[in-house]
């Protein structure tokens, strides 16, 4: 509509107009970015810009400028373990989501139609189900006095420690978002048209070869969206390390949660939630680029 | 023994026979065509061959060593796909030096003067470090081409890989690889079902019908003796009809008394199917034998053809004449048959 409204003035006046050109080319962009602004730009600078006042125990914010936030979280030892807990974590569920994840994917994009459906269906159903409803099944049974405790208790006389602790966190984390790995790999394999790899055989690649030659590195945009997908939400969970987590489990999102909500420390919060944003950013992009200068990945379609 | 031998080949699938009992023999440097109808088994023979495909039964040897058993990266063969399978993830020169860095132990430096070699044969030279998804389909047709004929394979190996491009570029393509094979002379094997194809490229070509061997000879020993009804009007057009063989060396027509002298090499056929090719009719010949009179039922304008149906006796006849149409529907005109032979029903 604009475009022909645009041709038509153009033809009138005789020469572009310069107005409807750019309202042309621009317009249709207003909409994602102000989107982008309203809802992460503004909320993320006024964080950030709150994270250098002081705490008012009376007005929350008192609008003196501090480091103290960032001195406290950079140097006590306490928050620096809590982020290395945090970061260590996600590289831990991720890397096991990477593992299982693309096997899994790759599993599903190769089989039989029937299997596929299947296997697609168990894939998608925890998704359909929320996390804190998943998480509560999984209490019931993996309790001090949950269900496998009972039967163990009566069978053999002893208990053992399945919730509570940074096992069962990291099981937890790994079944939450394993789905985020399985569908985009299996989508990328799916989308490689079969004749690749018998073309590489063809070549004189071995059936390991023309795996990795083609399949792996046409899957790779995929696995890395779902490794990035995992990564980011882990870094930022808060629910599932609170249900299945000990005290000791403390991550960067629960002690935001904690700080915002409980405590009402909000420029404390703002300041935990920079820190912990340029991390994700920060090793998100030291991953983006290993991969991409390794595994010469240039293009991302 | 033939440079390619193949022996009783045979797959199944369950209870689908793909390929039943297929003998072949091609000699070094011949271009074969498989042609056939849709599931006739051409892919799978083809496979077969490439190893991608484990025959049920049968034996494959080429240049001397039985092929059945090896996987396909140790065949070595060249093979072109219908959807030309290029790696979409890297450039022209690491799609040709792709088969040279796992076969061949080169430097780079060789591999360099390899690549740019082919693709000077396939006249896309200085194309090195161009991306694949931004050629055009004939650009990426010759890479397909240049990625195998850079291994100098015992065997090129085509399945259809002309049938997704329009038809000025179709015939481009083909004779581009006729010319290939007339310098290179790369024993070959070319699947299709375009028998146009088939005949213009080949030295022999094997007709397939579900999954069996019906004829393999020379091009134009198939089109003027296709000796079944299934050759006849799979390989260009025909007419077929019905007719008793006389006394006195002739044949009648069924339903109609035209008779027409039978040809000596017919004489013995134990049928009695007539096939006449629509461009061995004549329209409006001249007085002579043979003349019959017709009406015109329909006309085609197809350009430099005009395709029509005449009437003649109680049967309908395709035939074609050059130029633009001269006659009409309801026209009345006289037809001969120039040429027509016998053929297994
Ligand atoms: N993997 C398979 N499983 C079951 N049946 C198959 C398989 N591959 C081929 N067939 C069957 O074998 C027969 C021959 O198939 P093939 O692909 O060789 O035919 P084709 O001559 O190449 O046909 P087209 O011209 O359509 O490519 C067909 O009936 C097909 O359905
Ligand atoms: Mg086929």
């Amino acid at each position: 509509m604009l475009g022909a409204i645009t041709d038509f003035t153009g033809d009138l006046v005789g020469r572009p107009n310069r107005v409807s050109d750019w309202l042309d080319e621009y317009l249709p962009a207003v909409p994602p970015a102000a989107y982008l602004l309203f809802f992460l730009i503004i909320p993320i600078l006024y964080a950030v810009y709150i994270s250098f006042f002081e705490y008012s125990a009376t007005t929350i914010i008192s609008w003196n400028f501090t480091l103290e936030h960032y001195e406290q979280l950079l140097f006590d030892p306490f928050y620096q373990g809590l982020l290395w807990y945090t970061v260590r974590l996600s590289l831990i569920v991720s890397a096991f989501c990477v593992l299982l994840g693309y096997p899994l994917g790759y599993f599903i994009a190769t089989t039989t139609p029937l299997r596929r459906q299947l296997a697609l269906f168990a894939v998608f159903l925890p998704l359909m189900v929320g996390t804190v409803v998943r998480i509560y099944g999984w209490i019931v049974l993996f309790a001090t006095n949950g269900v496998i405790n009972t039967v163990l208790q009566d069978l053999l006389g002893f208990k053992i420690a399945l919730l509570g602790n940074t096992l069962s966190v990291t099981i937890g984390l790994i079944g939450v978002y394993l789905p985020l790995v399985v569908l985009p790999v299996y989508s990328s394999i799916e989308d490689i048209p079969d004749s690749l790899v018998p073309a590489a055989r063809n070549l004189g690649a071995n059936q390991l070869q023309a795996f990795y030659k083609v399949t792996f590195r046409l899957s790779l945009p995929g696995l890395l969206t779902g490794t990035i997908f995992v990564f980011v939400l882990t870094m930022n969970s808060i629910v599932t390390p609170d249900l299945l987590g000990g005290r000791s489990d403390l991550t960067m999102g629960r002690l935001i949660y904690d700080s915002a909500v409980n405590g009402l420390n909000w420029p404390f919060a703002s300041a935990v939630g920079t820190i912990l944003t340029i991390t994700t950013t920060a090793m998100v992009y030291i991953y983006f680029s290993f991969v991409r200068d390794r595994m010469g990945v240039s293009e991302w379609d | 023994m033939a440079f390619v031998n193949i022996q009783n080949l045979r797959k199944t699938y369950g209870d689908v026979v793909a390929v039943n009992d297929v003998s072949l023999d091609i000699e070094e440097g011949e271009f074969v065509s498989i042609l056939g109808p849709s599931g006739s088994g051409k892919t799978t023979m083809l496979k077969s061959i490439a190893g991608f495909v484990d025959p049920t039964a049968g034996s494959i040897v080429v240049a001397g060593n039985e092929m059945i058993g090896l996987p396909p990266e140790d065949r070595n063969m060249g093979l072109v796909f219908q959807r030309l399978a290029l790696f979409p993830h890297m450039s022209v020169f690491d799609n040709v030096a792709f088969g040279l860095r796992h076969r061949e132990n080169l430097t780079e430096a060789e591999m360099e003067e390899r690549v740019a070699e082919i693709l000077e044969i396939v006249s896309l030279p200085g194309y090195e470090d161009r991306n694949i998804q931004n050629l055009s389909g004939g650009e990426q047709q010759r890479v397909a081409l240049a990625r195998v004929l850079v291994l100098e394979p015992d065997l090129l190996l085509y399945d259809e890989p002309l049938s997704d491009l329009d038809r000025q570029l179709r015939e481009q393509m083909r004779r581009e690889i006729k010319d290939l094979h007339d310098r290179l002379e790369i024993t070959s094997i070319y699947v299709t079902h375009n028998q146009r194809e088939a005949l213009t490229l080949s030295d022999r070509v094997l007709v397939l019908h579900e999954g069996e061997k019906i004829r393999y000879a020379p091009p134009s020993e198939i089109y003027q003796d296709p000796q079944s009804k299934f050759v006849a009007n799979f390989v260009g057009d025909s007419n077929f009809v019905s007719v008793t063989k006389g006394q006195n060396g002739t044949v009648t027509f069924e339903d109609d008394d035209i008779s027409l002298p039978m040809h000596e090499a017919d004489a013995d056929a134990a049928t009695d199917l007539l096939y006449i090719r629509p461009e061995d009719i004549t329209i409006n010949p001249p007085d002579g034998e043979r003349v019959f009179s017709g009406t015109v039922r329909s006309t085609v304008h197809l350009g430099s053809v005009t395709e029509y149906k005449i009437e003649v006796g109680g049967n309908e006849f395709l035939t074609t004449d050059l130029g633009a149409p001269q006659y009409t529907e309801g026209d009345s005109v006289t037809v001969r048959f120039e040429d027509y032979g016998l053929v297994e029903a």
